[in-house]
């Protein structure tokens, strides 16, 4: 089920009241039992793949946690139920990418392939659980956590349904205290629960998807909505994402806070960073999070890796060449990042290569940055240059979502180019079929002036993140009335401009001439 | 435990308070939601206003019925108290249901149902207008939540029309939501005091010349077997009614298929022992005239809606027993509209004599 | 070894890898006080004071540290025990 229809709200409701009833100890397995039942709902072919996993991880975990006593055995375990987990990940979500390339590979010299791919249900949040669950395993191997001896507690981990449909990625350090040692019934989970969900609601319903609506309709047809319409179309698609996947953050988050189970934050005022090395810190944090610690950390001090940083030393100095492996690793994490994306080019790089060119040409050029910004005398602490460090960040963000955008990677030229055309007439046809839709003026612009202040509230809430301002408890914390005003202007606002339900054609219903 | 529910109690009284709120603030964006144009369904909407147990005569049927019957019409020159509960497009499934919410806060005398439902709801009997979303909603959205449309909801959206979004008829919000704005008649639909000035009526004052198709046959067509179980079921269920049943068809550029139709229809109902009867078999007795009194095949204009209110309230009072309440004083308030009314008959009459000297003089 | 000693060595650890001879480490010192301490200098930092003490940090302590009093604490119970 979506978390944005009737029936989640309704699971929500009585998974909540059940979660209470259970006596305090149990109330963890209600949320196994709960998290068991959404996945089965979604697709029990997937649950029982899930299951399968699960085991293996927990086999091994207790394997190398307190059975094996040889590094080599238990490195061979590891090894094993890691390959096997990521086997089931690749083929389930990625098995198309090997056709997918034998295609691209002949588009660029106009050789048709036409490869078929296979269209396996890639099961929900298994990108998800199955990262998740290598967290865990890893972090038994290197013994920051002893094994777990309950596999339901380990399942419970794996499985939490609020992380299942987009994360965020959670740690077993961070969880265990929270589903085990927790459950205690206060007025104020509910209330803060409740208030996140229905702010992460208004974000992806009012903004996200109506947003959603325009630049649809441009990338479906760049060749005809040329230049300015891709401009405005790229900025209102970050707008969408970044709406869309934060509320739906601000819902699971919600969710859990329900229960008592506190979720690592996934988004913190992304938009107001000074440089991309900060977005990538604010943006998708648990991603960025679990890619330094079991993916980047582990690369640098890997043997081969410091031979690398001693060789790349003697050759280019000390500074240039510490930084050598470090662009490496980063690399082969962001390649990692940018396949996890998506099974194709495209993906690899616009979430992979292209941020990584971003992260090493900007160390690079930092010194020559300070120079300049000295040279010219700019003061940095001034909000005007924050403000143009921001807009600085989300220009070069939009080309990466530009190239996601592209229906593929050697289409994303054409894309490009296309944003050099304009063709005016079609203005106007994309106004009163896409925007108006058949209805009033008066309404259309009474609905975006709407949507414009509820993103304007958005960035409010945000700037004040960005300077630690704890919203929630403050917003908890204020004048009854107002409050309440407030949340029912959100819900009404969402039950009225979201975007939901089968909508209708004004033309549908006159019935001309009865 | 006490110190547990002590502390509970605030907090559980601003939930309640909150609820309550958002289910006004829900009904609220309902009604403002609605399309502008209440034209379809504002007769189904003015029921509600009506005072409770007035109405002698309530009229159900389609564009069929409300361009036809002139409640004021009837009162003045009769005493006749009537409604028509009709909007367009209307499906003979409905009928039933819009029954049981008339009964809800009336008791009339006679109910009065157009029969042309069963024939144009066939698609393969030269019917125009099948079942669709549209002409269940011109009905349906009028209509407040309750158990009644719920059934009806229930046994025909997703089985007699395709369409497995239940959920957005039981809840207009879900199907409107988006482009509303609140104005002064949807304001009062939600209060309840939206009402119909004419009692339904709405007139037409355009033409379109029309000639009559002459036939004579008694032959039987029979209706599809959807259409003949939805008839059973009502015959059925109004069998148990404590009321007056008549079943009408009104005048139109009705054509010999569909008078085999009717006829068919017409055993089945006399076999429950309802009166049946077809205005096209009394177009002379009425007076119509093809060239002035229709604005389209289907409908009459209001010189033609004239005649005809005038046949029927006659037939009725000759049949059944209709009180006339011209002198009853808790009945005056059905002379609120009546000067209006005549303003608006009198320019809709002009306008007519207008177009139609202009047709002659073409 | 004494805590004391483990200071100084560090002292020298940290100069070293962040080219700054006035940097002094206490128990709370964490990254946001260096100001080139960043994830990516991170390992660096490690693998130098393992090769200044000869030993070796397992990936989840460099992981988990959160300022150089823990790493200390590491540091003392790997030398002496």
């Amino acid at each position: 089920m979506t978390i944005t229809s009737l029936n989640f709200f309704v699971f929500l409701g009585l998974t909540t009241i059940v979660y209470y009833l259970f006596p305090k100890k149990y109330r963890w397995i209600s949320l196994l039992v709960f998290s068991l039942a959404f996945f089965s709902l979604a697709s029990i072919e997937v649950a029982g793949y899930f299951v399968f996993g699960v085991a293996t991880i927990y086999i091994s975990s207790r394997l190398i946690g307190e059975k094996l006593t040889t590094q080599k055995a238990k490195k061979a375990t590891i090894v094993i139920a890691l390959a096997f987990n990521i086997a089931m990940l690749f083929l389930l979500k990625y098995i198309n990418i090997i056709p997918n390339t034998i295609n691209g590979f002949g588009e660029l010299f106009n050789i048709d392939f036409h490869l078929g791919t296979i269209n396996l249900i890639a099961p929900i949040g298994i990108s998800y659980y199955t990262l998740s669950m290598i967290s865990y395993l890893v972090d038994v191997y290197w013994t920051t956590i002893p094994a777990e001896k309950n596999f339901f507690k380990v399942m419970l981990f794996s499985c939490y349904y609020p992380c299942l449909i987009s994360g965020p990625f959670i740690r077993y350090t961070q969880m265990k205290s929270e589903f085990f040692d927790n459950g205690d019934f206060e007025w104020d989970n509910i209330f803060k629960g409740f208030h996140r969900v229905v702010y992460g609601l208004l974000k992806k319903m009012v903004i996200a998807d109506n947003l959603a609506i325009i630049v649809n309709a441009i990338f479906a047809d760049t060749d005809v909505y040329s230049g300015p319409f891709i401009v405005i179309g790229v900025v209102f698609y970050a707008l969408q994402i970044y709406c869309d996947f934060s509320g739906c953050m601000d819902i699971v988050i919600g969710a859990s806070k329900l229960y008592g189970v506190k979720l690592p934050e996934n988004f913190e005022s992304p938009f107001f960073s000074k440089n991309l090395s900060e977005f990538w810190r604010r943006w998708h944090i648990t991603l960025g999070s679990w890619g330094k610690d079991y993916i980047m950390y582990p690369l640098l001090k890997s043997e081969a890796f410091q031979k690398l940083n001693k060789k790349s030393k003697k050759k280019f100095g000390k500074k240039l060449g510490k930084k050598i492996p470090v662009f490496l690793a980063i690399l082969i994490l962001w390649v990692i990042i940018g396949i996890w994306h998506g099974a194709s080019y495209k993906y690899i790089f616009a979430a992979g290569i292209l941020p990584w060119i971003y992260l090493t040409s900007s160390e690079l050029l930092e010194e020559s940055f300070v120079k300049l910004r000295n040279k010219l005398k700019i003061n940095v602490e001034s909000k005007w240059f924050h403000i143009f460090q921001s807009l600085r960040t989300l220009f070069m963000m939009c080309i990466v979502w530009l190239f996601a955008l592209a229906p593929s990677f050697t289409q994303s030229f054409a894309l490009i180019a296309d944003i050099f055309k304009f063709d005016p007439t079609v203005v106007d046809p994309f106004i009163s079929e896409v925007i108006m839709g058949d209805h009033t003026l008066y309404a259309v612009l009474f609905k975006w002036a709407v949507i414009v202040v509820t993103m304007l509230g958005v960035a409010i809430v945000d700037y004040l993140k960005y300077n630690n301002v704890d919203v929630a408890e403050k917003f908890n914390s204020c004048n009854h009335i107002f409050r309440f005003a407030l949340l029912i202007a959100m819900i009404g606002v969402t039950l009225m401009f979201g975007v939901y339900g089968p909508g209708f054609v004004p033309a549908d219903f006159i019935y001309g001439g009865f | 435990m006490k110190e547990k529910l002590k502390k509970s109690v605030k907090p559980i009284i601003r939930i309640v308070a909150f609820i309550l709120v958002f289910a006004f603030v829900f009904v609220f964006l309902t009604y403002t939601s609605k399309p502008g144009d209440l034209r379809n369904s504002s007769r189904i909407y003015g029921l509600y206003a009506e005072k409770k147990n007035t109405l002698d005569v309530v009229n159900i049927g389609g564009s069929a019925t409300f361009v036809y019957y002139a409640p004021l019409q009837a009162w003045e020159n009769h005493g006749i108290v009537s409604y028509d509960y009709a909007a367009a497009g209307v499906q003979a499934e409905l009928y039933k249901h819009m029954i049981e919410e008339v009964l809800k806060t009336q008791s009339p005398e006679l109910i009065v149902i157009d029969a042309r439902a069963f024939q144009y709801r066939d698609a393969e009997n030269d019917g125009s207008q099948p079942p669709s979303e549209f002409t269940y909603r011109t009905t349906l959205d009028g209509m407040r939540l309750s158990m009644n449309k719920i059934r009806f909801i229930n046994e025909n959206v997703g089985t007699r029309i395709e369409d497995d979004d239940k959920l957005s008829y039981y809840l207009d919000l879900i199907k409107y939501h988006g482009h509303g704005y609140p104005n002064k008649d949807k304001m009062k639909l939600m209060l309840g005091i939206y009402k119909e000035k004419y009692n339904g009526f709405f007139l037409e004052a355009k033409n379109q010349e029309l000639t009559k198709c002459e036939f004579n046959t008694t032959d039987k067509r029979p209706v599809s077997e959807d259409t003949e179980k939805v008839l059973v079921d009502l015959l059925e269920y109004i069998k148990q009614i404590d009321c007056e049943f008549l079943f009408t068809v009104s005048p139109y550029l009705e054509k010999e298929e569909h008078k085999q139709t009717f006829n068919y229809v017409e055993g089945i109902i006399k076999q429950y022992g309802y009166n049946f009867l077809d205005a096209n078999d009394y177009i002379e007795e009425m007076g119509i005239d093809y060239s002035t009194d229709f604005y389209d095949e289907k409908h009459v204009n209001i010189l033609g809606a004239t005649k005809y209110t005038d046949f029927l309230s006659r037939y009725m009072i000759d049949n059944y027993d209709l009180p006339d309440r011209s002198d009853d004083p808790a009945y005056a308030f059905m002379n609120d509209y009546v000067d209006e009314w005549h303003k608006d008959i009198d320019a809709s009459k002009e306008k007519l004599s207008e177009i139609l000297e202009d047709n002659s003089n073409e | 070894m004494t805590e004391e000693r483990i200071y100084e060595m560090l002292d020298e650890v940290f100069q070293d890898v962040f080219d700054d001879e006035d940097i002094h480490v206490e128990p709370e010192t964490t990254a946001n006080d260096i100001e080139d301490w960043d994830s990516l200098e991170h390992i660096n930092l490690v693998v130098a004071v393992e090769n200044k003490f000869g030993i070796k940090f397992n990936m989840g302590e460099v992981v988990e540290m959160k300022n150089v009093g823990e790493m200390v604490h590491t540091i003392l119970a790997r030398v002496n025990g």
